[in-house]
């Protein structure tokens, strides 16, 4: 039987994963790819509290996170892809060249 | 039509020059902001003009000949029959004969009225003098400060003068200042400078007659130190400004004084209010209080020591303070107070102050080579005349010769402009028998010359037969006054000498070297006490100093400013003579009935006046027919002079150096403790901003490792202390 808890710690695992993955990769690809999943480890508490709480808030704020990251990653990716335009490359330390 | 309906206008489509001028004149091109300016100014004259003629046409109407017997019969029959019974009372006489004498007096004194019923022409019209007035500033339980306007004979008489007279001014700006790469500002400045005069002139609100006296203040200033890069024009502004500055502060308490006596600063209520309110010691002090005012800005002895070193300026600046606007402004200012003078015993200070100005300053004028310091002395000498005038209880007399003296002085300075343009300096030793080659000069400077020297027909000959007329009147109120006579004419006298002078060296002889070469160009005024040699040295090189060979005659606008200002000159002082039956007095005149000598009592005022002219030109011709290189004063008198008797060193010693040292240690604690203080904000801001800048590092990482450590850290804070 599954319980709200497994649903949590799912959740809680793929947030731990990508947040690990945001803070060790340097390729701004895999740096976007983390942040998704990270997104979603939020989408899915939003989904397992709305099942298990009966609202449908959760499932509305789901479709919303889903709608807001794809957009986030167009825009992100078109960043990326200028920044490798510019710079040969798409890792964190090309950005940090911004600074100056 | 009301004039109250457009006279508004008058000094608002100046001010709208000045404010195109300023914003946008250097997108009109060469020229655009000038026309405008002068457009605008044009409307102005004329509906300055037609001010006139309606204020003119509401006014009473008096006939000539009536008014001359009320004077008669004022004088020769009530006077003595009021002598009468002063006198019946004063060595106790009977009842009875006091009684004779007073049934006496009031059976003349109802044969006077009827005259007076008699010489009315016609009445007044119902709403002269012209006057409304909106609230500005309001005062809980008080008058306040309403803004408005009086327009009757003495404002629409300055309005309509300062308006001719400043756009003639305009018009020979035109050509004269057609080189200057600031021609725009300049237009700008020299049109607000003249609205605020004519501003001035039509308020009724002595506090609103103060903010346009001080506009005109800051206006001068602007365009004294127009050539701001030469160092003694920049001294030459700040000279004028502060010395006008410290006469203000006599005028301002006068003003505050007048307000704690009646309750309010409107002009039309001051005439009635003067009389019954005011005691005699509180109007005299409050007389004085305004007079200083005056002093300084019309220059009159002892601040009269601005106005030279305000020569730096453009000539066609020098035209408009000396004649349309500013020094005008303290006779006017006079004049209009005139109760207040009436009621105390200011006014034989006036006329002393100005009498002595007269003759100081046409001492001082055939001394100096300098062709526009020439002629200011010259303002300085008149203005001192209208003075005496007003002094002398000739109200009428000062109004007719400011008015007379407006054009003339303005013909002179314009002409003084013409022979700098044409000739290339402003030495008239140096000027090379310009009658050859600036006919157009030539003739105008005549004909402004012998107005200013009072040879009949011009107008200065009738307007200071006026005041002479007045100061002889005054005679029998005050024997001091017999003395001033003989200081008049004396002014009068060397007034003609030094203006012929100036004609002489300038026009008929050859050019030759100044006999004061180095002093020529500064000659002795406050410049020469506080810059260095090399400032010195600095300006001379700045000035263009080329002298035309041969000298060239003035273009189309200078050419007609020129006519039409010798055209006033000529004609104007015949609105104040027989010829008009003195129209001019009997328009504007102080109190309910003009007052008019008959011509028994004037011939010999003319006859001395133009005796006294003629013998100043004459002596002039006689000194400076041939030869004027060898001056024939002996020199320390002419080294006197040319100081001006040293009053500018003892200011500069006396006032100017000891506030230099007591502003020194002030001068310090701004350098280094206020700005000490300001710099410590600045390194404090920039050690703060040095050490939080470390932490961005424009590294992602660090970022987010900052961020999920904050998100760990506050996890663990709100799980332990829970979500209160």
């Amino acid at each position: 039987m599954l319980t709200l808890n497994h649903f949590l710690g799912l959740s809680a695992l793929l947030f731990a994963v990508g947040l690990y993955g945001v803070l060790t990769r340097r390729n701004l690809i895999a740096v976007l790819i983390s942040v998704e999943v990270m997104l979603n480890a939020v989408l899915i508490n939003f989904v397992a509290f709305a099942r298990y709480g009966d609202n449908v808030q959760g499932d509305l704020f789901a479709l919303f996170i889903v709608a807001i990251a794809a957009a986030e990653v167009a825009v992100g990716l078109a960043i990326f892809l200028n920044v490798y335009k510019h710079n040969g490359a798409a890792d964190t330390d090309v950005l940090r060249r911004m600074k100056q | 039509m009301s004039p109250l309906s457009y006279a508004w206008l008058i000094p608002l489509l100046p001010a709208l020059g000045f404010g195109v001028n300023i914003l946008f004149g250097y997108r009109l091109g060469k020229r655009g902001g000038a026309y405008l300016s002068i457009g605008l100014l044009l409307v102005s004259t004329l509906l300055a003009t037609a001010l006139l003629v309606q204020v003119y046409q509401a006014a009473p109407q008096w006939d000539a000949h009536g008014v001359v017997e009320v004077t008669e019969f004022e004088s020769n029959v009530v006077a003595p029959l009021e002598e009468e019974v002063a006198g019946a009372l004063a060595i106790g006489a009977s009842a009875g004969r006091v009684e004779a004498a007073r049934n006496d007096l009031n059976a003349a004194l109802d044969e006077l009225h009827a005259l007076e019923d008699a010489a009315l022409v016609r009445a007044a019209d119902p709403r002269f003098p012209f006057s409304a007035e909106i609230d500005w500033l309001n005062i809980e339980g008080e008058a306040g400060l309403p803004f408005g306007f009086v327009l009757d004979p003495l404002a629409a008489l300055m309005v309509f003068m300062v308006a001719f007279v400043s756009l003639l001014i305009h018009l020979f700006s035109l050509e004269y200042m057609a080189g200057e790469d600031r021609y725009p500002t300049f237009f700008a400045y020299i049109s607000l400078f003249a609205a605020a005069m004519l501003a001035m002139v039509m308020s009724r609100n002595l506090f609103h007659v103060l903010l346009f006296w001080e506009l005109m203040g800051v206006m001068s200033y602007l365009l004294i130190g127009f050539f701001y890069k030469k160092t003694a024009a920049q001294q030459a502004m700040k000279k004028a400004f502060l010395v006008t500055k410290i006469a203000d502060l006599g005028l301002m308490l006068g003003i505050f004084w007048i307000y704690r006596e009646f309750g309010t600063l409107d002009l039309l209520a001051l005439e009635t209010l003067a009389p019954t309110v005011l005691s005699a010691s509180v109007a005299t002090s409050i007389g004085l209080l305004l007079f200083v005012g005056a002093v300084g800005k019309s220059a009159q002895f002892p601040l009269h020591v601005w106005l030279l070193d305000a020569m730096e300026g453009p000539t066609p600046v020098s035209a408009m303070i000396h004649a349309a606007t500013m020094v005008a402004a303290g006779v006017y200012l006079v004049a209009r107070t005139y109760p207040v003078f009436e009621a105390g015993n200011a006014l034989l200070t006036v006329a002393w102050i100005g009498g002595f100005t007269a003759l100081f300053a046409a001492i001082l004028a055939p001394a100096f080579a300098d062709i526009k310091k020439i002629l200011a002395w010259s303002t300085v000498s008149q203005l001192g005349l209208m003075f005496l005038g007003l002094g002398a209880f000739g109200w009428t007399a000062a109004l007719f010769h400011l008015i007379t003296h407006a054009f003339f002085k303005a013909l002179l300075f314009l002409c003084s402009g013409a022979m700098i343009h044409g000739s290339g300096t402003q030495d008239i030793f140096e000027m090379d028998q310009l009658k050859k080659y600036m006919p157009t000069t030539r003739w105008t400077f005549i004909i402004g010359g012998l107005s200013l020297a009072g040879v009949v027909p011009f107008a200065g000959f009738w307007s200071k037969d006026e005041v002479m007329l007045a100061v002889k009147a005054a005679v029998s109120t005050q024997w001091s006054y017999a003395l001033l006579i003989v200081i008049g004419y004396g002014a009068s006298l060397l007034t003609a000498f030094y203006v012929a002078r100036a004609y002489l060296i300038a026009f008929e002889q050859p050019r030759q070297d100044s006999p004061w070469k180095t002093a020529a160009w500064n000659e002795g005024g406050f410049g020469e006490l506080n810059m260095s040699a090399a400032e010195v040295e600095a300006d001379r090189a700045r000035e263009s100093h080329h002298l035309h060979d041969p000298p060239h005659e003035v273009g189309y606008p200078m050419g007609t400013a020129l006519w039409l200002l010798a055209g006033g000159a000529v004609t104007l002082g015949l609105v104040g003579s027989p010829l008009t039956d003195f129209a001019l007095q009997r328009f504007v005149y102080l109190g309910a009935i003009p007052h008019l000598e008959p011509i028994s009592a004037q011939w010999l005022g003319w006859v001395i006046g133009t005796a006294v002219a003629f013998a100043g030109i004459g002596l002039a011709y006689r000194l400076y027919r041939e030869d004027a290189a060898s001056e024939r004063a002996p020199w320390p008198l002419v080294q006197l002079l040319q100081k001006r008797f040293y009053i500018d060193h003892l200011y500069y010693l006396v006032f100017a150096k000891p506030l230099t040292w007591l502003t020194r240690p002030v001068a310090w604690m701004d350098r280094r403790l206020l700005d000490g203080l300001v710099d410590a904000f600045a390194w404090l801001v920039r050690v703060l901003g040095d050490v939080l800048r470390r932490a961005q590092t424009g590294r992602l990482e660090h970022y987010i490792w900052t961020l999920a450590a904050t998100a760990l850290v506050l996890v663990v804070a709100l799980s332990y202390g829970g979500l209160s």
